[in-house]
């Protein structure tokens, strides 16, 4: 016998979306493969890199972890859900201008775990912009963005 | 390596129907909490057998609640909602509070469990031990009786939960007496965000500068927390203060036997850490003191 699919109510970036799910099926897998929600990426698959993190209720989790049952009746937001072309949101613009971007890949994350960071607190600390971006001394870029989003988002 | 493909994923409304679904599936179904630990388990191919999960997000266990003797942590709250929880303000259960700053990942917190972290019993983790410093149980929910267990007894071996067919844990419970107590936690890792090598943690009750009662508590050297008795024995009656540590210290070689040794610190390492982090611990704890102290 198959799995049982459940049908799951979500809303993603705003919008209602309803998806077929099995039960081992995680979040990341159903955003990329069935939403076609490619800018949420999979990088170590276990909780090591960030570079999967979406928001979830709000709260910043990692979708390649997280069972995407888990998610049904809540609220997504991945890093499709935060700006378009020519309207950038201000952690967007804050990460280009400081070219904090590494290699690129992991940037959604990135971005995400800020969002959720400054959602939760619009004046973090400085320990707390550093846990946000996980391996501080390496990412000194990502963490002037979070300065300068701090600075540009109280004006 | 096998695949962990489970048919059912069960929501359910009450905690009979929950403890009657997980009867019925016996060793084939698994509670999920926040999935953070099956992930990994399933990754590694240990899971393949289960064939039913059982959320138990309708329960509303997603509550810290205090109760006529004891604090009462739902299953289901989230470690950084216990994080940021009334029970843990104002230094109450100060050891609870360094623990869950010890796990790094905003991420996996605001998924992971306070259910998960204790029935996973990994010996490497941070807030089993710490709630065994303060003399936590584990409310287990079964089909026919609710009972409570302490965790050093719940926490069975590596793996190995006391959960009997058809039950689950609904809470964890922190006797009330505990919230005034001086405790503090300290874990030792080989990077920032790696589990303990060796943590530890301690609840005193200290009166007029006297420590009275004492429990410390260790992880990562056994297949799961250690309740270092003597240790704490040698300082009842002693006064809160670094010199009366070394009295601690003599009962420790002993009491810690022959740690875990793996690619993590040889046993030996172990034992010279757990005595620097018993020393930490407690020196934090002394100049926290607590109530009456
Ligand atoms: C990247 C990463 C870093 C981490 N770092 C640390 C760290 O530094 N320190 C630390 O202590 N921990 C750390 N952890 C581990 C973390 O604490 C656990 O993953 C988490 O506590 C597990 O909770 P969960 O709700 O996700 O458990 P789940 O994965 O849902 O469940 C784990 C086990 O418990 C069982 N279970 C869950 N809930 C119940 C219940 N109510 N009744 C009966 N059985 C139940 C499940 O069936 C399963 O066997 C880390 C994890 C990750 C992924
Ligand atoms: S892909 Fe690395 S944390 Fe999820």
């Amino acid at each position: 016998m198959g799995a049982r699919v459940e049908r799951v109510k979500m809303n993603v970036n705003g919008i209602d979306r309803e998806v077929e799910v099995e039960p081992w099926m995680s979040l990341n897998f159903v955003l990329r493969e069935k939403l076609s929600l490619t800018g949420t990426k999979k990088g170590c698959d276990t909780g090591g890199c960030g570079a999967c993190t979406v928001l979830l209720g709000g709260e910043a989790v990692y979708s390649c972890m997280t069972y995407a049952m888990k998610a049904d009746g809540g609220r997504v937001t991945t890093i499709e859900g935060l700006g378009s072309d020519g309207n950038l949101d201000l952690i967007q613009v804050a990460y280009a201008e400081h070219y904090a971007l590494q290699c690129g890949y992991c940037t959604p994350g990135f971005i995400m775990s800020t969002k959720a960071l400054f959602d939760a607190n619009p004046d973090p600390h400085s320990s707390e912009t550093s846990a946000a971006v996980r391996a501080t001394r390496r990412y000194s870029r990502p963490r002037s963005s979070m300065k300068q989003k701090k600075r540009k988002g109280r004006a | 390596m096998s695949e962990f493909l489970p048919k059912h994923y069960f929501r359910p409304e009450t905690a009979s129907e929950a403890s009657q679904t997980l009867a019925r599936y016996k060793d084939r179904c698994i509670v999920i909490g926040g999935g953070t630990v099956i992930y990994e388990l399933a990754q590694r191919g240990l899971l393949s057998d289960v064939e039913a999960l059982v959320d138990l997000t309708r329960l509303s266990l997603d509550q810290v609640k205090d109760g006529e003797r004891f604090t009462s942590i739902g299953a289901s709250v989230s470690l950084s909602r216990l994080q940021g929880s009334a029970a843990l303000h104002e230094g109450r259960l100060a050891c609870i509070g360094d623990a869950l700053r010890e796990i790094r990942p905003l991420q996996v917190k605001n998924l992971a469990t306070v259910g998960g972290a204790v029935s996973s019993c990994i010996p490497f983790f941070d807030l089993p031990v710490a709630l065994a410093s303060v003399g936590a149980s584990v409310e287990l929910n079964g089909p026919h009786a609710v009972r409570s267990v302490p965790i050093l007894e719940f926490q069975r071996d590596f793996l190995q939960p006391d959960l009997r067919e058809g039950e689950f844990v609904s809470a964890v419970l922190i006797p009330h007496e505990m919230a005034s107590r001086a405790s503090a936690f300290s874990k030792f890792a080989l990077t920032g965000d790696d589990w303990a090598t060796v943590n530890c943690a301690c609840s005193l009750e200290i009166v007029k500068g006297v420590i009275r009662e004492a429990r410390i508590v260790f992880g990562a050297v056994a297949s799961k927390p250690l309740l270092a008795e003597r240790c704490g024995a040698a300082l009842v009656n002693r006064r809160a203060e670094a010199a009366s540590i070394s009295k601690a210290d003599e009962s420790l070689d002993d009491e810690l036997g022959e740690p875990i040794s793996d690619h993590r610190a040889s046993s030996a390492y172990r034992k010279r850490v757990a005595k620097l982090l018993l020393r930490t611990t407690l020196e934090r704890a002394f100049e926290r003191r607590g109530g009456g102290g």
